[in-house]
């Protein structure tokens, strides 16, 4: 599976926490009203752009 | 600044308040903080609740937060045949749930609770590999606060049950994702009841519902398995356009995920507590939170109570006992039922909701499915269908 980076609209988060629940790493954070993302926590699974609701995220793979 | 108190609560939503009021209302020392700057807002909710919940809890009947009487529930096959369960007293409210969780909040206060909003736990205190309570933030200022108990109530995003140690991820097939408008909407078919809109073009896995708050104002959502590629958006936006909604007027976008499955099993470590959507409490098949996280927070707050009156945070654990035995074995049944549900086709559903009286609906949603599974299994419209009948068979 090809290593991602997790890339939010900000213009579309509604900082509902879904992605933060489904992310079996703790990649993505919300602090201070922020959406967060730690590359190398993450395992590329994209259940988070999976369970977003208003599909705010993509996935972007990136050369390693 | 450091703080100490006898028990720190994360969350103000609703299990939150209800561990805070009762056991504040013991005589202990409480905090409970949230990060909201207003408590209650934005609400992510439908905002029902069974009538039961207001008695059974000691919430005021509050006009102030109730919206709008319900008596009963209409549902809605795939292809738009109803069941409808009306009865001729008020069986739910549909709630304000701005105002309500800030009331919840409110209670406890009265309680001898201290609340602090636009404050957020950002870690746990851990001195000696103990954990001694939860670091914050408010408008910039670290704050240390030193409790005996720490009590996650942080929601479905809860960061703090996971600091301690407790994995509380929920594989996104347990996630309902959620996208709600609260909205103008001109043609509800009976305002008294809520709706609900079942089919898998219409929500996989979930449904449509339709709450009233007004006769021509309602909490429009969806909920949709969040592993399925498409979005909750997608559904929303398309079940209106087909469905000839008219009067469409906006008035509020609430987006949110529901944990429909995956309950906790560990709901203590240490002493920390986890209660509510943190926890995982939640009816799989509807969906409803929030007496759940009532139920829950009450359970808690009595083994709180108990720890710390004798001095032993081990007395903790019997709440996760508790819950298990009670409501967890019954949020089990449930979720057995929705793991039926959710493999039937949409032509397995007609059937299912045709064969259904309005009593066998309430049975199963409340998690009693055997007395109904036998009875579903010897109807005409079910035996006609192959695999919902042998679904129903190796239930029972
Ligand atoms: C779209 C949608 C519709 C729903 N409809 C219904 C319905 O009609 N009926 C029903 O019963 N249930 C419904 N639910 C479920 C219900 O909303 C929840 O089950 C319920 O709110 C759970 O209560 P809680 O106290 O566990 O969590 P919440 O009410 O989510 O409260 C958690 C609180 O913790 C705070 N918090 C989180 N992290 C931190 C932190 N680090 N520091 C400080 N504070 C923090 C949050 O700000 C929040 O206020 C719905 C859910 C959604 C998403
Ligand atoms: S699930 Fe989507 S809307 Fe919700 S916080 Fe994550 S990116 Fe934002
Ligand atoms: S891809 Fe998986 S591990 Fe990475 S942030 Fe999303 S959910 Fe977390």
């Amino acid at each position: 599976m090809p290593k991602v980076e997790i890339i939010v609209d900000k213009e579309k988060c509604y900082l509902c926490g879904s992605c933060v629940a489904v992310c079996p790493k703790e990649a993505i954070i919300i602090e201070n009203d922020e959406w967060n993302f730690f590359f190398d926590k993450c395992i590329s699974c994209k259940f988070c752009v999976l369970a977003c609701p208003v599909g705010a995220l993509n996935a972007e793979e990136v050369e390693q | 600044m450091k703080l100490k108190y006898d028990v720190v609560i994360v969350g103000s939503g609703i299990a939150g308040p209800i561990v805070a009021r009762n056991v504040a209302k013991e005589g202990f020392k409480v905090l409970m903080i949230d990060k909201k700057a207003e408590i209650g807002t934005p609400k992510r909710c439908g905002e029902g609740i069974s009538i039961g919940a207001f008695k059974k809890y000691d919430i005021p009947y509050d006009k102030r937060f109730i919206n709008r009487e319900i008596y009963g529930a209409a549902i809605y096959s795939p292809s738009g045949y109803k069941l409808e369960v009306k009865h001729n007293h008020v069986a739910g409210v549909i709630l304000e749930r701005k105002i309500f969780d800030k009331m919840l909040a409110y209670y406890a206060a009265k309680a001898g609770a201290d609340i602090m909003a636009k404050t957020e736990a950002i870690g746990l205190i851990r001195e000696d590999g103990k954990i001694k309570g939860i670091k914050a933030r408010h408008e910039g200022n670290s704050l240390e606060i030193y409790a005996d108990v720490i009590v996650a109530a942080d929601g479905i995003e809860s960061r703090v049950a996971r600091w301690a140690g407790i994995n509380s991820f929920l594989p996104p097939h347990e996630l309902d994702s959620a996208y709600e408008y609260e909205m103008i909407i001109e043609n509800i078919p009976d305002p008294d009841l809520i709706h609900l809109y079942f089919g898998n073009e219409i929500a996989p896995r979930g449904y449509v519902w339709v709450f009233p708050k007004d006769e021509d104002r309602a909490n429009v959502g969806v909920g949709i398995a969040g592993d399925n590629p498409r979005t909750a958006k997608y559904y929303l936006d398309k079940w209106i356009k087909e469905n000839n909604i008219k009067g469409v007027k906006i008035l509020e976008v609430n987006v949110g995920g529901v944990p429909v499955g995956g309950f906790l099993r560990e709901l203590v470590k240490d002493n920390v507590v986890v209660v509510g959507d943190a926890a995982r409490q939640v009816n799989p098949i509807h969906g409803g939170g929030m007496a759940e996280a009532m139920e829950a927070g009450t359970i808690a707050s009595r083994y709180i109570t108990k720890a710390l009156e004798d001095e032993n945070l081990e007395l903790l654990k019997g709440y996760t006992e508790e819950w298990w035995s009670k409501d967890g074995a019954r949020l089990m049944r449930v979720l057995k039922i929705r793991k039926i549900s959710e493999k039937l086709s949409d032509d397995e559903l007609d059937a299912a909701v045709q064969a259904l009286s309005g009593a066998d609906a309430e049975s199963l949603i409340s998690g009693d499915y055997k007395k109904v599974f036998k009875a579903l299994i010897k109807n005409p419209k079910v035996l006609l269908k192959p695999k919902l009948l042998k679904l129903l068979t190796e239930a029972i």
